[in-house]
């Protein structure tokens, strides 16, 4: 009979000393940081100069009228095709002469349309040939001075979905001039020609936008790190390196980065984790929890 | 009467532990609810003085520019009873107390101007004259320690103007005073100013124009009336859509705190009135039971049941006063403590809090009518027995084998848990009504510290996983993509990313929002989007994510298709598909992908904001750099939001935690030792018995201990789920159109209303323990002769 109640008794305080014990532990048990994780691999290191470019043709002609005259009504109007020896319009003075297009191309500018007096020299049409077209790039000449000539370059952004055509730094002009920036102060810029190493398709043309990926360097299998997990301390950059569930203050050497890879000197090895974007809850030594925000992301196309 | 007066004082000495207990509970419920409703009542008073005092336009509409003349021809309409036009434009501040710049909202102001009075608090208005003399709000001056007399440097469409702070003021139009760029008040990096009405014209190149226009409709005029003819005097200005002060930043913010206010009123108080009424009726019950032979003698000497009514209604005053004097006491404490919360963020000219007569009086109503009412129904059955019968003692209660001790599976073959059992099953409501007390109290300390999960929450979402750059940079107009390469070397900058954003106004079938669309360049960058699984999501291509307020709000769904019209009509609106939904804790916003939106827009590729991860100790640097171009118009630190944020939140919570986790310490204490009290006083006889039987006092105090101990098992689950019901209906009460509060409920919460809960049992035992070693053994079996 007294163990019986004994029984009962234990069995209730059992429950509620149980449960206050574990509550009380869940309490003051060291918490858990929640992180995102990057594994460090071996890859290729590209170090790439992104820049708004504009296409241009490399030869554009003028149509001038020869003599003083009167100019009939010319009927080209801006992005005609034009082939060679095609009259442009006729001249008369003495007598009445056709002004014939020295070259096939495209119509750039049509100066005037009216039928009307003309003076010689006066300009009537431009011209482009559309076979010779290139890219021109303002860059900052800091900048330009670490293109190497050649660079390759990736050229996107012309409204294609994900087409990029191949081109190559053709010149990188000496000659500079200061121009007001995006933001509005004023920077000293020179041009850069990007030659196309393969025709450009069909529809793009004189000033059509396109944006540039201009390579500097390009380091193959070397061990890349996320910039996002990149911090200063003191004066070297570090990162936090997972280390049996905790996080590991790692001081790292760094050679090059760009906008979101490092290209590791020492300090981390393939297959290390490291905490990406780590916040002011992280310190060294503190546990932390792996979460991962990507699993339901589709693949991207 | 005299004898009547004196057994008064006896038995409040003899009940002294008892009536503290309920005192306490009665005070906690009256003191929430005078201090919420008095907030509530000062609140309201202070909006409606001063909204009426200072004139507060009813109807707003921002123009991209418009000609003053077009006021003169707006006034003459018979809708219209005042219109004023005036200019109001961003700007950046420099300041001497720190290198980061804030924004200032530049509002243009004349001497002549009715609407939206300003309020000076300190200086003069104004005069014309150089250094350009300016008005300052209160937040910033405050934040910044500004006097009249004070410098600034301001920058307006990239230009650079010093100007001179002539006064402080206060306008009914930012008694909330919310930058253009962040969700939450910061005052450190936002202000608003007032410039004469001429000057800032030319500042901002609009001179002989005006792109804000308040105005007062006509009292008889109807409010949707007024809007559309507005909007179509303004469509051709570039208006963006008339609003009343429904929409209106500051005005939408002080209306959700009145209302907050309303509904905090009910539900605390609500559970501990309930709680104490239920308690003395018990303690009441018990009393009037062991009074009983007393009754019954005062009776049979002559004394009117009316008299002794009023005897025992004394006695329940008595505990009512006991608590109501010490409520209106806290009430004055909680009162100044939300006064000061209120002085923190809302700007009025005075917030006096005082308790207001009319809270005070439903608050004594509240408390004393449902503890007068159990009360009353206690003594019934008392007053109803004959003199003679009554002098008998009561008939034992039947502690014979009960029907349910007959089913074998349940039959406990132990004695303690059956005289257990046996007393729960006798007295069922007391035990249902017990149990009831302990779950309310766990579930108020649920909700109590629900409060802190909730902001850890959207601090977690907000500043660390879904934006993790370090600074936010915004542009006076869209630039081409070279801007990011001219952030880019600046110094200290390890990442950069760019984005579009524009003022929309969103419309499906016959719902229509003016909010934002914003872009994203690829799913993982700085900024990124969660969905309801806290998983990475971004807008297929062609199509947009909506915030989760449109699929609470408005109910849409995935697969419906949107309508989104540019604010600035700079470009021709287009329809779009939604999605899906994004988990985000403020706004309400369109997101799509950045190549989509420019499609849209109809333009090469240019943005508009940057999002910066930075070197920490080479911010300074990058502050004054960021500082030379004329282009940015806005930069905001996200650690310093951050630090606004939690520093006018935590204090608040962490306070509001405190004293919920107090009071739930109140109600489950009270429950436990009332119960334990009335138990032993009950069932004193019978525990002397077993006594004198030769059972040790440890034996006596299990067998009460184990019977709370059974509520507390009971109680605890539906107490854990009731905190959670508790907190979702105050994510619902306090729901306002800006945030998205998300019910949010740690194992760290439940894990603290266990531990608190059985702390208390445990500290109840031993109060408890020392009452059955005092059990007077003689005295106890002396009451049946």
């Amino acid at each position: 009979m007294k163990n019986q109640a004994k029984y009962t008794a234990r069995w209730i305080y059992t429950v509620l000393a149980l449960a206050a014990v574990a509550a009380a532990w869940y309490l003051f048990k060291e918490d858990s940081v929640v992180v995102e994780v990057s594994s460090i691999e071996r890859g290729v290191f590209e170090g790439s100069l992104q820049i708004d470019g504009v296409i241009r043709s490399r030869h554009k002609n003028t149509v001038t009228s020869y003599a003083d005259g009167d100019l009939s009504r010319v009927e080209w109007k801006v992005g005609d095709t034009i082939e060679k020896d095609d009259i442009v319009a006729i001249l008369a003075w003495d007598l009445k002469k056709p002004i014939r297009s020295p070259l096939a191309g495209v119509i750039s500018k049509v100066y005037r349309e009216s039928a009307g007096p003309i003076q010689r020299g006066a300009p009537i049409i431009d011209i482009i040939d559309p076979s010779a077209f290139e890219v021109v790039a303002k860059v900052l000449t800091t900048d330009a001075v670490r293109i190497p000539s050649g660079a390759q370059v990736e050229i996107t952004g012309f409204g294609q979905e994900g087409a990029s055509l191949p081109g190559k730094v053709a010149k990188i002009s000496r000659a500079g001039f200061v121009e007001l920036s995006a933001l509005g102060i004023e920077e000293e810029k020179t041009e850069v020609r990007v030659d196309f190493l393969s025709p450009p398709p069909a529809p793009l043309g004189d000033n059509f936008h396109v944006e540039l990926s201009i390579y500097l360097s390009r380091d193959e299998n070397v061990l890349l790190l996320p910039v996002s997990a990149l911090f200063k301390s003191r004066n070297s950059w570090a990162v936090y390196k997972i280390a049996d569930g905790r996080a590991r203050l790692t001081v790292v050497e760094i050679d090059k980065r760009n906008n979101e890879l490092a290209l590791i000197r020492s300090g981390l090895k393939e297959g290390d984790r490291v905490i990406l974007f780590p916040s002011d809850q992280i310190i060294d030594g503190v546990s932390v929890k792996i979460r991962d925000y990507r699993e339901s992301l589709p693949l991207q196309n | 009467m005299k004898a009547l007066d004196r057994k008064l004082l006896r038995d409040i000495q003899g009940l002294k532990w008892q009536i503290v207990t309920l005192g306490l509970l009665v005070a906690c419920g009256v003191s929430i609810f005078v201090a919420s409703w008095s907030a509530y009542i000062s609140l309201r008073q202070a909006r409606d003085h001063y909204y009426s005092e200072n004139n507060f336009a009813d109807l707003f509409s921002e123009i991209v520019r418009a000609p003053e003349n077009l006021i003169a021809q707006i006034q003459k309409s018979p809708l219209i009873e005042t219109v004023e036009g005036r200019v109001v434009i961003d700007g950046l501040i420099d300041i001497a107390d720190q290198p980061e710049p804030a924004i200032g909202r530049f509002v243009s102001y004349s001497p002549h101007f009715r609407l939206n009075k300003i309020y000076l608090r300190e200086g003069r208005l104004p005069q014309i004259g150089s250094p350009t003399e300016i008005l300052v709000h209160e937040s910033f001056a405050s934040a910044h320690r500004l006097r009249p007399g004070d410098l600034l440097s301001v920058r307006i469409k990239g230009q650079q103007h010093s100007v001179q702070v002539s006064g402080i003021a206060l306008s009914p139009e930012y008694v909330y005073a919310l930058s253009p760029i962040s969700p939450f008040p910061d005052d450190r990096h936002f202000g608003i100013f007032w410039v004469d009405h001429e000057t800032l014209s030319r500042w901002s190149a609009l001179g002989g124009s005006f792109n804000s226009l308040v105005a007062k409709k006509n009292p008889s005029a109807s409010t949707e009336a007024a809007k559309k003819y507005l909007d179509e005097l303004l469509a051709t200005y570039g208006g963006t859509g008339s609003y009343d002060r429904s929409n209106q930043i500051s005005s939408m913010f002080v209306e959700d705190e009145v209302r907050q206010q309303k509904s905090m009123a009910y539900v605390a108080p609500g559970v501990f009135i309930f709680v104490a009424s239920f308690i003395l009726y018990t303690v009441l019950s018990r009393l009037i039971e062991l009074h009983r032979n007393q009754i019954a003698a005062l009776k049979s000497l002559g004394y009117f049941s009316k008299t002794l009514v009023f005897h025992y209604w004394k006695l329940v005053t008595v505990i009512l006063v006991a608590g109501i004097i010490p409520a209106l006491i806290m009430a004055e404490g909680i009162g100044q403590w939300y006064a000061k919360l209120y002085r923190d963020s809302f700007h009025f000219p005075h917030i006096d809090f005082s308790l207001t007569p009319q809270a005070v009086l439903i608050g004594l109503i509240t408390a004393a009518l449902p503890a007068w009412a159990f009360s009353g129904w206690a003594l019934k059955s008392i007053f109803a027995l004959q003199p003679a019968e009554a002098m008998r003692p009561p008939a034992p209660r039947s502690y014979s084998l009960q029907r349910w001790e007959t089913w074998s599976p349940l039959h406990p073959s132990d004695t303690q848990l059956l005289l257990v059992l046996r007393n729960i099953a006798l007295r069922p409501w007391r035990t249902f009504l017990s149990i009831l007390g302990i779950t309310a109290a766990t579930a108020i300390l649920i909700n109590g510290s629900f409060w802190s999960d909730m902001i850890d929450f959207v601090i977690q979402r907000q500043f660390y996983e879904s934006s993790r750059e370090d600074m936010e940079v915004r542009f006076l107009h869209p630039r081409r993509l070279d801007a990011l390469n001219e952030l880019r070397r600046l110094p200290g900058v390890t990442m950069i990313e760019g984005t579009r954003s524009a003022g929309i106004r969103l419309q499906h079938n016959n719902i229509t929002k003016n909010t934002a669309i914003v872009s994203l360049d690829r799913p993982e960058g700085l900024r990124r989007f969660l969905d309801i699984k806290d998983q990475t999501v971004f807008p297929p291509q062609g199509q947009v994510l909506l915030s989760q307020y449109f699929r609470k709000r408005f109910q849409l769904s995935a697969g419906d298709s949107v309508h989104l019209d540019l604010i600035d009509k700079s470009h021709r609106g287009f329809a779009v598909t939604v999605a899906g939904f994004v988990e985000d804790v403020v706004g309400a916003s369109v997101y799509i992908r950045k190549k989509d939106l420019h499609h849209y827009l109809g333009e090469t590729p240019h943005l508009d904001t940057v999002y910066l991860k930075v070197d920490p100790f080479q911010t300074r640097e990058l502050y004054i750099r960021l500082r030379d171009y004329p282009e940015v118009a806005a930069v905001s630190i996200k650690k310093m939001l951050m630090q606004s944020f939690t520093k006018t939140l935590s204090g608040m919570i962490l306070t509001l935690t405190i004293i919920l986790v107090l009071f739930s310490i109140c109600i489950s204490g009270a429950v436990l030792f009332n119960m334990a009290r009335i138990n032993l006083s009950e069932k004193s006889w019978e525990l002397a018995s077993m006594r004198i039987m030769g059972f040790k006092e440890i034996e006596v105090f299990r067998i009460l201990f184990l019977e709370l101990g059974l509520y507390v098992i009971i109680a605890l689950p539906p107490g854990l789920l009731l905190g959670y019901g508790l907190s979702y209906l105050n994510t619902r009460w306090i729901h306002t159109d800006t945030f998205n509060f998300p019910l949010v409920v740690e194992v760290e919460t439940y894990a603290l209303a266990l531990v608190v809960i059985i702390t208390v049992y445990f500290v109840t035992g031993i109060f408890l323990l020392q009452k059955v070693r005092k059990l007077d053994l003689t005295g106890a079996l002396k009451a049946r002769e």
